[in-house]
């Protein structure tokens, strides 16, 4: 499971995506066209990338993401079937 | 620049890591006491437009009832406690962690900023409170040379 902490961006502003065994997260902020002053500023949107390799035993098509409150969450299952214990005979 | 600020030390014990800024100066990243406790100081935006000041506090992954808004003597005042259990009972033994993070920011509003008229809203991680500026009462005179 990844955690990321991305407060400010607004969902539409994320993009997700995976390429062989590579994960890329990406944000992409919108214009902010508010005329306003700034006094203070000590968080700004900006584009960002970051990749994550995915581990071997991960099984891909399922992986899931989720986004509240400003953390962005990737689930990642594993595939059961790769790790098992085997009897000795 | 004339830097303009103080750093008031206050012995509560929830006072903790309290930042005071002028809020019409620049913020800065240092402050009297150092980070030797739990709480932490989170990133904050200040911005201003003809009606209103903005603060806008970096606070991810909390609700809306965890935070705490208040003014005292002029002083706008944000912290948050969110604390969190978790109890798992075994056969044989019961676990119970408890973690506890907060913190704790204060500004100095400006003259012009109406303490009476606050309004927020928590999202995407931000809190973002909107504190309007006092209308200007007009008692302008133009006054003739004679």
């Amino acid at each position: 499971m990844l955690r990321f902490n991305l407060a400010g961006y607004d969902k539409s502003e994320i993009k997700i995506k995976t390429e062989d065994n590579l994960i890329t997260i990406s944000t992409h902020p919108a214009e902010n066209t508010n005329a306003e002053k700034i006094r203070l500023s000590e968080f700004r949107k900006m584009e960002m990338k970051r990749n994550v390799r995915i581990p071997v035993d991960v099984v891909k098509e399922s992986i899931q993401a989720k986004y509240e409150n400003g953390i962005l969450e990737i689930i990642m299952p594993k595939d059961e079937n790769l790790n098992k214990s085997i009897n000795i005979e | 620049m004339k830097r303009n600020f103080f750093y008031p030390i206050t012995p509560m014990a929830n006072q903790i890591g309290t930042m005071v800024e002028d809020l019409l100066n620049n913020g800065l990243n240092d402050f009297f006491g150092g980070q030797a406790f739990q709480s932490t100081v989170p990133a904050v935006n200040v911005s201003e437009n003809d009606n209103a000041f903005i603060v806008e506090v970096a606070a991810p992954g909390l609700k809306k009832e965890d935070f705490k808004v208040s003014v005292e003597k002029g002083y706008l005042n944000i912290s948050t406690s969110q604390e969190k259990e978790t109890e798992e009972t075994k056969e044989n033994y019961t676990r119970k962690e408890f973690s506890y993070s907060k913190f704790s920011r204060a500004f100095k509003l400006p003259e012009h900023a109406d303490a009476a008229k606050i309004s927020g809203s928590y999202n995407n991680g931000v809190l973002k409170l909107t504190i309007e500026k006092k209308v200007a009462i007009k008692d302008e005179k133009t006054i003739e040379i004679q």
